[in-house]
């Protein structure tokens, strides 16, 4: 196996060109373990992306840009995240209980793991979106539309995921983020993040529901969303709102049974959704 | 061997003969022969691989050694001082407080600890605990663990 | 009592601390020889099936592969004992050897095992231990002939092949009974009477380091590095298997054994490596991968239990009927004994009961080996019991602390033995000389009630608000209080120890104890500086070298303190002695009037009438001590003559809150009281119970061994998720209450005994029961999980 270490970006995308399928990019190197074997097996050229200068927080008038290979301790303690709607990153983030792995773990990675991770259900409830490059074109696509199933997504043989941006929201917007593993200390069970936006009516008049890891991949709860579009908001509301956000399948796996998980998936969006809702009155 | 790299490990340069999958781990133990970081679950769930790059812990087992150039790496075999031999003030509070059973835990509970402590000279045992979430000890030696971690900061706040 | 001691009663710095926190320790994982040959394991991937083919020529040939062994090209010999042979045709457990490759690196015998070709013919298998021993369940050993097993503790320097030696009392269905008064009598007299169906589950081993062997030969003497807690077995496993003589096998522990917990065994590989040594010329070594610790060492075995216990108004038990099914899969290091030691502490001994019915087996099937793992048979047993137990006090409404204080053993009370349960006879002694007919319960066990005050006070008890009440109702969030008690055997057996003096007074102990991470160097030290007058600096411990160290059985069911140690202690007393016969006749006097300490020798009357100990080595030249252990048949009570038996106890409350939304369990605060005799190193005491609650939080709470229903493949063999308890999942330092009482035991030195399997017996029944108090459902089944509290709650 061969080790490249490109400089720039673009010398980074006519590698991909080149290798291909042979090709295995690597960032922080947080390969979640369990999946060690598949990801080295076949690979004939290990890429490391670390010097390509796609470590970067940037807040600009279209939204908040993240890097690709920005860690997820900075995100999480950024000034970016410390307020406002974006806080829910750093909620996520702030949920994974070992520094070791956010201080090696990277955004970019975490969204490409198609797997347990937390931060993606956030940045999915943000309407967070893809730049994926590849040496002849760039495209940017929905987080939600990046995924096709666990341990696979879109991305073609010679293209690389090099930023993540979030949009702005409207005043009266809040963002929440819940998570259940077993124990203290674990890959996530079930989270949930839920995006709530209040008009001037204070009645709803944005909402986004994100449930991750009861199915592969993230699912938004457009049934539960429904229920509350248009509609003044209380517990009750929300607690029917969970109710049909959960009304799906959910695997069953040694980790956990899908009757837990639909239930545990259940208690997240709501609690998710009563967090934002209080967010979204403070005018956050 | 495909790379030729050169790894800083406790203050001394090292140019090795690696495959790009080798763990930092496993480079360590066996071609530095630096035997003190203990792989538990080589999985990178169990913290007892930690070793300090650039002063931040890092589970040395699935860190890729590679991605381990140009950065000072301490090991468990580095935190004494050199010159004197002289323990780190958490060495010596594990001495003294008991802080281990079997010892595999023992490096990377101490390295963890000192990166908490160089960040956090004075944390609460909350703040220990969570800095120690991902370090399992099988022999549960967690309340001691803490003591001697609470100990050496009291003992560092001497100025030493 | 502390300050009549030098040393004992110290929080002296561990012999092993300085050498553990600077990553100077070698364990055998870390030694490197040079021309080392490293060795990979192909395994099975069926649970039951025959090799019809297997063909190495293909990974033969690749480069840097120096040897590759099977069932056709290994002796038939049956290590540890066990059922199969070496390497054999049929494989028993998904995960078991089918072949070994020796090669340059890991990496290419990695590679290699991938070029093995390998054709099976899968057979039946079972996995549950109630369908095992049914008469139509496919049979795990054919030679063998059954699913149930009624053998004796396997000797590893005879092989007694498939037709093992039975314990003589085993009834034609399989079952080990025991029985005291009339049960059925006792139940007909009883008020109330609460039966129940409990299971505990199966724990894995998880010994830190995984474990490694190397063997290296030297001309014709076999020197072997292994990861193990019983060095003496192993040499002598590799004597009998290889063929050689005992003198010529030198099995070597190194300083550290690590994390063993009760079954650290190097297993076949010591054998297998010791053959590839042979056959290649150079130094060969395996390290277990955390996924072979899983399948292929041994665990604690799971029970079914079946309990009936029959109670009166007043409390008193008229009658408990156990019977317990242990599924200790497909061989083991010790299984008949595993079960004797639950019915001859916690089902047996425990409680003061006027009738007693024990019946237990011992079920073979196609999952991975068990052994005795800490606290063996009794937080099986005690998981068991002390749940039914609380049934039975809550049946008469009786406050469980108060049903505990009124029932638990108690100097005097009756003590059932191991050799009660086996029914072996004095001749039979011939295979067992260390087993005897233990009478009654000692004077230390008056420390049992004390336990439990300790605990009852310590935790606040008074919070509880009765049965069926929880002690704190906060939304969907109730908070619980529980109680168990345990015991376990704290096993004075036959041990020894040689004890060699330097010219400057310093000592060499030299004993096939195991440093596991109790702390046994520590604490012999102690013992023997304290007993010889000198520093506890001047004395240093070689453990486990065969070719060394004198006759033990390693570290196993808190032998260290309570066999080893004592060997060390009367060992050091004989060199006593004998310096005083040095010094006396220099010094005028009888060696009566002397007395020894900071490394002079004195006259008692006269103290500046005196030499110094490193004077007294000197001109004895070469002054030894040796001692072995007396027979526990020594032990005799003085008061009643009767011969006592040697346990350690514990009471343990738990303090809990379930969120009844989530089925999460948060366990708060943990009262532990445990009797040690003597502490002879506080700190490592406090470390000891630690290790017994947080293994048995784990026990109770989450480690599951997850096994494939159809194939017998384990699904998490990764500690990922096989959930080891984190420090978060502990309660804080202040809320882990750990007491300890000191009442001398009559064998140990300074009445010392082993202690530290107790913790294991108590904590995972202490949460369960306090998980009833929180919910008011009963949980019997494995594990108290979300999924498991959800279910009782009817979610």
């Amino acid at each position: 196996m061969e080790y490249l270490t490109p400089t720039t970006t673009d010398e980074a995308l006519s590698l991909l060109n080149k290798y291909g399928e042979d090709a295995v990019i690597v960032a922080g190197g947080v390969f979640f373990t369990p999946h060690k074997e598949e990801l080295f097996n076949e690979a004939k050229v290990l890429i490391s992306i670390g010097k390509l200068g796609l470590d970067y927080i940037k807040v600009d008038e279209e939204g908040l840009k993240l890097g690709a290979t920005t860690n997820l301790t900075s995100i999480m303690t950024s000034d970016a995240t410390s307020k406002g709607v974006f806080r829910v990153l750093s909620e996520a983030i702030s949920s994974i209980p070992i520094k070791r792995i956010t201080d090696m773990g990277t955004v970019g990675g975490e969204v490409c793991m198609s797997a347990e991770t937390d931060l993606p259900t956030a940045l999915i409830a943000l309407d967070g979106r893809v730049v994926i490059a590849s040496s002849t074109e760039s495209r940017i696509l929905p987080l939600e539309k990046f995924y096709l199933g666990y341990l696979s997504h879109v991305l073609e043989p010679n293209e690389m995921v090099t930023e993540i941006q979030v949009p702005h929201f409207p005043p009266k917007t809040g963002a929440a983020f819940h998570k259940l593993e077993r124990g203290t200390v674990d890959l996530p069970i079930v989270n949930a993040a839920a995006r709530i936006t209040l008009g001037p009516d204070d009645k709803c008049s944005g909402v986004k529901i994100v449930l991750g890891c009861v199915t592969f991949p993230p699912v938004i709860a457009d049934n539960a969303e429904k229920l509350l579009m248009g509609n003044k908001l209380d517990e009750k509301i929300i607690a029917r709102a969970a109710e049909a956000a959960t009304d799906i399948e959910c695997i069953t796996d040694i980790r956990a049974s899908g009757e837990l998980r639909k239930r545990w998936g259940r208690i997240a969006v709501e609690k998710a959704l009563n967090k934002a809702y209080e967010q979204a009155k403070g005018g956050n | 061997m495909a790379v030729s790299i050169s790894l800083i490990v406790n203050g001394e340069e090292h140019r090795v003969e690696i495959e790009p999958w080798w763990s930092l781990a496993h480079v360590l133990r066996e071609e530095l022969q630096l035997t003190g970081t203990k792989i538990m679950c080589n999985n990178g769930a169990c913290g007892s691989c930690t070793v300090l790059m650039d002063g931040q812990a890092v589970s040395s087992c699935v860190k890729l050694a590679v991605l381990a150039e140009g950065k000072n790496i301490t090991t468990i075999e580095g935190l004494a001082e050199l010159e004197t031999g002289e323990l780190h003030p958490i060495q010596e509070a594990f001495i003294k407080y008991s802080g281990m059973q079997c010892g595999t835990c023992t490096p990377g509970m101490i390295l963890t600890a000192k990166a908490l402590l160089d960040e956090n000279p004075t944390p609460t045992e909350d703040e220990v605990r969570g800095a120690l979430a991902g370090n399992l000890c099988r022999c549960g030696t967690y309340k001691r663990i803490t003591k001697c971690i609470l100990a050496a900061a009291d003992m560092m706040k001497g100025g030493r | 009592m502390a300050e009549e001691f030098s040393v004992i009663g110290k929080n002296l710095p561990r012999k092993d601390a300085r050498e553990k926190v600077t990553g100077e320790v070698k364990f055998v994982a870390d030694i490197q020889l040079p021309r080392m040959l490293h060795v990979q394991f192909l395994r099975s991937p069926y649970a039951h099936a025959k090799i019809t083919k297997i063909d190495t020529s293909r990974a033969e040939m690749l480069p840097g592969v120096k040897c590759v062994l099977t069932h056709k090209n290994t002796p038939k010999v049956h290590p540890l004992d066990k059922f199969e042979f070496l390497l054999d045709e049929t494989v028993h457990v998904a995960g078991e050897e089918v072949a070994a490759v020796a090669a340059e690196t890991e990496e290419i015998a990695k590679e290699a095992l991938k070029l093995i070709d390998v054709e099976y013919e899968v057979l039946p298998a079972v996995f549950d231990a109630e369908e095992a021993i049914k008469p139509d369940a496919p049979v795990v050993h054919v030679e063998h002939g059954s699913n149930l097993y009624f053998g004796l503790e396997k000797r590893t320097d005879k092989s007694y092949g498939p037709k093992e030696v039975r314990a003589p009392r085993t009834r034609a269905d399989g079952y080990l009974p025991l029985e005291v008064g009339d049960v059925d009598k006792g139940f007909a007299e009883a008020d109330a009477i609460i039966e129940g169906r409990y299971e505990s589950p199966m724990q894995a081993c998880v010994s830190p380091m995984p474990r490694a062997v190397i063997c290296q030969w030297n001309g014709n003497n076999l020197n072997c590095w292994a990861d193990s807690q019983v060095p003496q077995w192993i040499n002598k496993d590799l004597a009998r298997c290889l063929g050689l003589p005992q003198s010529s096998v030198r099995v070597m522990n190194t300083t550290s054994t690590v994390g063993g917990y009760g079954a650290k065994t190097p297993e076949k590989v010591a054998i297998i490596n010791a053959l590839i040594a042979k056959k290649t010329g150079r130094p060969v070594k395996a390290v277990y991968t955390r996924e072979e610790e899983f399948v292929a060492t041994h665990h604690r075995p799971s029970y079914v239990g079946y309990e009936k216990i029959g109670v009166k108004k007043d409390g008193t038990i008229t009658a408990m009927h156990h019977r317990m099914i242990g599924n200790f899969g497909r061989d083991f290091f010790s299984a008949t004994e595993i079960m004797s030691a639950s019915a001859a502490a916690t089902a047996g001994t425990l409680y003061m009961y006027q009738n007693l019915k024990f019946e237990g087996c011992v079920a073979i099937t196609n999952i991975p080996d068990t052994g005795p793992m800490n606290g063996l048979g009794d937080p099986e047993a005690g998981f068991i019991v002390e749940r039914a137990v609380d049934e039975a006090a809550e049946a008469i409404g009786m406050d469980p602390v108060e049903f505990r204080l009124k029932n638990c053993a108690r100097y005097g009370s009756r003590s059932v033995s191991r050799r009660d349960v086996l029914g072996l006879s004095h001749d039979e002694l011939e295979l067992r000389p260390d087993w005897v007919n233990w009478g009654i319960v000692g004077p230390d066990f008056d420390s049992l009630p004390e336990c439990i005050k300790i605990a009852r006070d310590k935790s606040g008890w008074k919070k509880w608000k009765g049965w069926k009440t929880p002690v704190e109702v906060n939304g969907t969030k109730r908070k619980g209080i529980g109680i168990a008690i345990g015991m376990h055997m704290s096993c004075f057996r036959l041990y020894s120890a040689i004890i060699k003096m330097n010219w400057d007074g310093t000592a060499n102990v030299l004993s096939s104890a195991a440093e596991i991470g109790q702390g046994i160097r520590t604490a012999m030290a102690q013992v023997v500086a304290e007993t010889l007058g000198i520093g506890y600096e001047d004395v240093e411990i070689l453990l486990g070298d065969s070719a060394a160290t004198p006759e033990g059985w390693g570290c196993i069911a808190s032998g260290g303190t309570s066999s080893a140690i004592p060997a060390a202690w009367h060992a050091a007393k004989e060199i006593k002695r004998k310096l005083f016969d040095i010094a006396a006749p220099r010094l005028g006097v009888t060696p009566g009037e002397l007395e020894a300490k900071n490394r002079m020798i004195y006259v008692k009357y006269k103290p500046e009438k005196c030499i110094s100990i490193a004077e007294a080595c000197l001109r004895g030249y070469q002054v030894t001590g040796a001692a072995v252990n007396p027979s526990p048949d020594s032990i005799i009570d003085e008061k009643t003559g009767k011969v006592m038996n040697t346990y350690a106890c514990v009471a343990t409350i738990a303090e809990v809150e379930v969120d009844t939304e989530t089925g999460k369990l948060d366990v708060l605060k943990l009262s532990s009281a445990h009797d040690c005799g003597r502490a002879i190193n506080p700190q490592m005491v406090e470390n000891q119970i630690d290790m017994g609650l947080v293994q048995a939080n784990g026990y109770g709470r989450s480690e599951e061994m997850i096994f494939d229903k159809d194939s017998g493949v384990m699904l998490n063999p990764d500690l990922l998720d096989y959930k080891l308890m984190t420090i978060l999942d502990m309660p804080k330092m202040d809320d882990m209450q750990d007491s300890f009482v000191e009442y001398p035991s009559a064998w140990g030195a300074f009445g010392s005994k082993g202690f530290s399997e107790t913790g294991a017996t108590s904590g995972a029944p202490a949460i369960a029961n306090a998980v009833y108090n929180a919910i008011g459902v009963r949980i019997r089944g494995e594990h108290i999980t979300p999924d498991a509290i959800l279910e009782a709650l009817g979610k």
